[in-house]
């Protein structure tokens, strides 16, 4: 069915951008397929950071430097749940930042790279003692 | 101490700047480590709030060389722009801060040693005073932070030189080198000075009257030590006592002064000559028990007549020359018409009577002496092969005005001489030799005799020892009739 056919019998075309919408919409759609963005996540990735010192901040961005997160650890371990996008963006690319300066005891900023890729991850941290 | 955060801002390019210009007294100086700190406090808050932008969306603002330590000198690296200026570097110590991927550094700089309470010290760099962020009160416990490199390149090779030059106080410098950042120390020792009794303004006056110069000048101040090169002279108006001299000579290099010498300001005048041991204490030599230790390769002209004895120089090669001490041999308890003979002893119980070896031809009115003493009185008796001369005169190692002329027949080549201090008749109760210049110790055999008829004695002979202050002995006369 050409795209001329479809809007004739289905008036204004909609842009569907999430499966869930696509999912309500009229069955007679179905067979419409819509194609996903660039920046439209394909999955979730479950990061999870151990051997992190209690009280460290935490910040996940982008490798452009965009606050994907930003927390507090409360023990040795910290998770994070972030969108996974398709292979090769550059939205999976990202920066962790690790910091603990504000009570003792202190440790030296830490910082790391990852991927991120639906699934999960562990990163093991190694913050070196500042005092 | 926690850094008071309304005392800076940080701006988003990494500007750090005092809010207000840090005044000595009033404000109290953070440490490196407390920059450092303050700079990780703010890094892992989760945004930048108020006037500090620092937080963990951001770089890391800093680092340290080695772990936290407040006992130490921390050397802080700021990254990568986070950075302070130069008026904001005053307001830290005890530690250094490099910045800008290390094109800029400011060193920790510390004093140590025992100052005058309050002693102002003054830090000299590229031959200029740094304008002072520091005040007298700091001399107890001095720790500063100075700018050692900017634009990549060590300023002045990374040296200061740390002065405390305060009139009436001795002197102290100290030069530091700050190209290894971390925390330096220059060891400083002033004390208060009993010889300034003029006020400022009065050894200024004494200045004006006397004249420095710096040009080679070839003298003998006659102590023995014979003609020395100077590089330079001082000269007195021959009214100014040397301690008025030294006084104004240290006013001349005191913090405060506008003197100039050698094309070199005062207040950081060292010494003549680059190659001299410095006076760092008085820059023109010191002055103790009334004595000028006068700095080496400086002449000294115009001295009163009352201070000829009070100094001493050091030549360009450092031979310290001292001036003349004329000292004289004296026997005493003769009578007249007793002869007295005081010469040199000879160790073996006799006069050394081989003191010289001459040659004269009949006739001469002088004989060269080699190897003359220069203790020999400038007039007085030579006894060439026994024979008795007087002379009148000294040149070198020439005697002249021999009186009578040698004697037929002359003398030849190694014949014995010796110059006696005391060649005489006495007329009194006491003889005394003409003055010489004296040279090192030595000792005499001296005689008395008087063998004629009424007042014939016992021949008396002894020794005495002539030393700076010169010689003096005794005659027992015991009568032999």
């Amino acid at each position: 069915m050409s795209a001329v056919t479809l809007l004739a019998r289905y008036g204004t075309p909609v842009v569907f951008r999430r499966t869930n919408e696509l999912q309500a919409c009229n069955a007679a759609l179905v067979g419409y397929m819509p194609q996903r963005l660039p920046t439209d996540p394909i999955g979730t990735f479950s990061l999870t950071l151990t051997n992190i010192a209690p009280g460290s901040a935490v910040q996940v961005e982008t490798a452009g430097g965009t606050s994907l997160h930003n927390g507090t650890s409360a023990g040795a371990e910290y998770g994070v749940l972030l969108d996974a996008y398709a292979p090769g963006s550059p939205l999976n690319s990202l920066r962790i930042k690790v910091r603990k300066g504000s009570s003792s005891p202190f440790f030296q900023p830490w910082e790391t790279l990852a991927t991120a890729t639906p699934g999960s991850a562990s990163i093991y941290v190694t913050q070196i003692p500042d005092e | 101490m926690p850094i008071n955060a309304s005392d800076f801002t940080i701006d988003a390019s990494g500007n750090i700047r005092a809010t207000t210009a840090f005044v000595p007294g009033t404000h109290t100086r953070y440490t490196t480590l407390d920059l450092h700190a303050w700079l990780q406090d703010l890094a892992d808050n989760p945004a930048a709030s108020g006037d500090d932008l620092v937080s963990i969306l951001g770089s890391n603002p800093s680092e340290l060389a080695g772990k936290r330590n407040a006992s130490r000198p921390m050397a802080v690296t700021l990254l990568p722009t986070m950075n302070i200026d130069d008026a904001t570097s005053q307001w830290f110590k005890f530690g250094s801060i490099e910045q800008q991927a290390g094109q800029v550094l400011y060193t920790g700089f510390k004093v140590l040693g025992t100052l005058v309470p309050s002693s102002p010290i003054y830090i000299t760099q590229s031959n200029n005073k740094i304008t002072k962020y520091w005040q007298d009160a700091d001399a107890a416990n001095f720790q500063i932070l100075v700018k050692a490199k900017a634009g990549g390149a060590l300023i002045d090779g990374g040296n200061i030189t740390v002065f405390s030059r305060k009139y009436g106080q001795t002197y102290s410098h100290f030069d530091v080198n700050l190209a290894a950042g971390g925390e330096q120390a220059a060891a400083l020792s002033t004390s208060i000075d009993g010889n300034v009794s003029l006020s400022a303004a009065a050894a200024q006056a004494v200045w004006a009257t006397m004249t420095v110069t710096v040009a080679d000048t070839t003298q003998d101040l006659g102590g023995g030590q014979g003609a020395k090169l100077h590089k330079g002279t001082i000269t007195l108006n021959g009214t100014t006592t040397l301690a008025d001299a030294y006084q104004a000579l240290m006013w001349a290099t005191s913090e405060g002064s506008t003197a100039t010498i050698n094309g070199v300001p005062g207040w950081r005048y060292r010494k003549l000559m680059a190659g001299y041991s410095e006076n760092v204490a008085a820059p023109f030599g010191s002055f103790a028990g009334g004595k000028w230790f006068v700095a080496q390769g400086w002449w000294l002209t115009g001295v009163m007549a009352a201070d000829s004895k009070n100094y001493q120089l050091i030549s360009d090669d450092g031979t310290v020359q001292t001036p003349p001490t004329s000292v004289q041999v004296q026997v005493a308890g003769l009578a007249a018409g007793d002869y007295v003979l005081v010469a040199r002893d000879n160790g073996g119980g006799g006069i050394n009577t081989t003191e010289y070896l001459v040659t004269a031809s009949v006739g001469a009115t002088s004989i060269n002496v080699p190897g003359l003493k220069s203790d020999t009185p400038a007039s007085g008796v030579i006894r060439i092969a026994g024979d008795r001369y007087t002379y009148s005169g000294k040149s070198g190692a020439t005697l002249t005005g021999l009186s009578p002329a040698i004697k037929s027949g002359g003398y030849p080549v190694g014949t014995s001489a010796f110059v006696p201090l005391i060649d005489g008749v006495a007329s009194g109760a006491t003889m005394s030799s003409a003055a010489f210049q004296f040279s090192t110790p030595f000792t005499c055999r001296y005689r008395v005799r008087n063998g004629a008829g009424g007042t014939a004695i016992v021949p008396f002979e002894s020794t005495l020892s002539v030393t700076e202050t010169g010689g003096s002995g005794t005659a027992v006369r015991n009568a032999d009739e």
